[in-house]
């Protein structure tokens, strides 16, 4: 299947699989009528349960159905379905709440029945997993935390939900449906024990050795990791994988990196990762020896997705080069002769990650380098200040056909850039980049 | 470009629901519901047995499954039920005994068991306000 169909039928999956309860609810035996807005009200429950369910599956990390999209534009679909479906699950409650609001009972557990409880504890944890995940960074909290909150949370807000569910019991009634609800259910338990038990042990059986720890330019540094007993990682340049250190994969303490090294190259793997943030502070600290664990490869950010385009041009900023890095090493390996083109951002010369390797490489391939930098030495003659449209304008090959372009670096420097090709008149398609706060 | 597709993708799915919640909500009730009568029940002789089941009513949450006149839980409409039912017969559907018990889910059931615990009093005014309630809703 090309890529593109196989697109289209997962986006039907997920069409079907949200829409699934209400279809099931359509079909009848159902309950009479109890009034338009009560019935509106209750199908619009199943429906944000239905979304919600699938919130699961969305972040299983199923690599065949992440293909054809790239891993973190589901993360990113993940967010916008969580805020449709927390919309109709409060939809749900308010058109009880004005229409009928006696038949919510009291609010007070002690007074009221559990499962009217249990809907109110689902609502709020749902409401409190969106909100703390919307504003993770606003509310400081910490991503390890905050990760091991998230599915905590969110599964105990399902089995609340799923207890309401089962205590109002109308629409269960009929014998077939409850066992189609109960199946819907044991999907998702399925589902967070594939997440939480067999994946792990499936990258525990997959284990790797650091065998090199390197500094880099801008205190980063490279991570080389080697295969123990199995034969590796077959991945895109441009790919990223989620990596664990110093810790067994059932723990999740994993954060997502791209590769750095050449593609072309079987067996020994490299990550450069740029000291940002508490985990990543640590990286100069691992020793050779020391276990790692790997879960990818995952993303669609890649050359080898366009084995027809005439050239490339990649605008990176600061540690951004690591994918970037993969892609030219591995294109020159394989003896490329497409022009390559590279504007690299970065804000000192001394920082410039890859200052060097990036010179040799303009050896082996058709590679044009324009450095931008923001607080150039003295001496600089080269680019100096931000990229913009005319910094572009000046480096990428002017009405390039068939170009593809890819964006990697701080937020700002990715939208610059992408301002400045939609200016400069690159279509939208062309365009590449991760979706990922990969800081 | 992809985030332009997840916002389609997510608008579609959202919109796909609720249009089926929409065209499940009109399934079920293919005639508009008439307004809801908002004058109370009609008053029965023993007014002031009736007040007190009223309140009865509303203190012991019967509302989170039955309406009357259009308020609470629609799905078990009360309105009517003192022309359908005698004295005895709406005692045995307040306590799930007798025969009601089997025509009631086992939650209903264990709810209205719990109802077993109240005075006599309290169930003669529940009964009396049931009894009041002879006109059948206007909603379908
Ligand atoms: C847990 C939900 C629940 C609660 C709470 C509840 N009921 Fe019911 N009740 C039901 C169900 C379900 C039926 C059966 C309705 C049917 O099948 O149409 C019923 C039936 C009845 C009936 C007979 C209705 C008819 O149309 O024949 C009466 C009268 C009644 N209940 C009174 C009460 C009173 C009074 C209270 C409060 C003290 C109460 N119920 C609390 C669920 C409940």
């Amino acid at each position: 299947m090309s890529p593109l169909s196989s697109a289209v039928a997962w986006v039907l999956v997920y069409l079907l699989l949200v829409a699934a309860p209400l279809l099931v609810l359509l079909a009848g035996p159902v309950p009479p009528g109890a009034g338009f807005w009560w019935d509106f009200s209750m199908a619009l429950g199943f429906a944000g349960m239905a979304m919600m369910g699938v919130q699961f599956a969305l972040t299983a990390r199923f690599r065949r159905a992440s293909a054809p999209f790239g891993i973190d534009i589901i993360y990113y679909f993940h967010r916008y379905a969580a805020l449709v479906a927390l919309g109709l699950l409060l939809a749900h409650y308010l058109i009880v709440r004005v229409d009928t609001p006696q038949a919510l009972g009291p609010l007070n557990p002690l007074a009221a029945p559990a499962y009217m409880s249990a809907g109110r504890i689902a609502l709020a944890l749902f409401a409190i997993v969106v909100v703390t995940s919307l504003w993770r960074k606003p509310l400081r909290i910490d991503y390890e935390r905050w990760r091991v909150w998230h599915a905590l949370l969110a599964t105990a807000a399902v089995v609340a939900a799923v207890a309401h569910i089962e205590g109002v019991g109308y629409y269960t009634a009929a014998p077939w449906k409850r066992w189609l609800w109960v199946a819907y259910t044991f999907f998702w338990v399925l589902l967070v024990l594939y997440v939480r038990l067999a994946k792990p042990w499936g990258m525990r059986r997959r284990p790797w050795r650091v065998i090199e720890v390197r500094p880099e330019r801008g205190s980063a540094w490279t991570l080389a990791l080697a295969p123990e007993g199995h034969t590796g990682m077959r991945f895109a340049p441009g790919q990223f994988a989620w990596l664990t250190l110093r810790g067994s994969p059932f723990r999740f303490e994993e954060h997502p990196f791209s590769f750095a090294s050449s593609a072309a190259q079987g067996g020994r793997l490299e990550f450069t990762i740029k000291a940002l943030g508490d985990f990543t502070r640590t990286i100069g600290t691992v020793q050779p020896g020391e276990r790692a664990y790997l879960d990818g490869p995952y993303g669609v950010f890649s050359i080898d997705r366009y084995p027809r385009a005439p050239g490339f041009v990649f605008v990176a900023g600061g540690v951004g080069i690591a994918p970037v890095m993969s892609m030219l090493r591995t294109a020159a390996d394989r003896g490329e002769r497409r022009p390559l083109t590279l504007v690299y951002a970065n804000d000192r010369w001394e920082d410039v990650i890859f200052r060097e390797d990036i010179e040799r490489l303009r050896g082996r391939l058709d590679l044009r380098v324009a450095h931008v930098l923001a607080a150039p030495p003295p001496d600089w003659t080269g680019e100096r200040g931000y990229v913009d449209e005319a910094l572009l304008a000046r480096h990428v090959p002017a009405a390039p056909g068939g170009f593809e372009y890819f964006l990697c670096g701080p937020r700002p420097l990715t939208d610059a850039a992408q301002r400045a090709l939609r200016a400069l008149g690159v279509p939208l398609a062309r365009v590449h980049f991760e979706l990922f706060d990969m800081a | 470009m992809r985030e332009f597709w997840v916002r389609i993708v997510a608008a579609i799915a959202g919109t796909g629901v609720v249009l089926l919640a929409l065209a499940f909500a009109w399934l079920q009730n293919p005639h508009p519901p008439a307004a809801a009568p908002a004058a109370a029940p009609p008053a029965a002789p023993a007014a002031a047995l009736v007040e007190a089941g009223r309140a009865f009513y509303a203190a012991e949450g019967c509302a989170m499954c039955h309406a009357i006149a259009g308020e609470g839980n629609p799905r078990f409409p009360l309105d009517g039920v003192g022309a359908r039912r005698d004295a005895a017969e709406l005692r045995d559907w307040i306590l799930a005994t007798g025969t009601a018990a089997e025509a009631l889910s086992a939650r209903a059931v264990r709810m209205k068991q719990g109802y077993r615990a109240l005075g006599e009093a309290e169930l003669e005014a529940l009964v009396a306000y049931m009894q009041s309630l002879t006109t059948p809703s206007l909603a379908p």
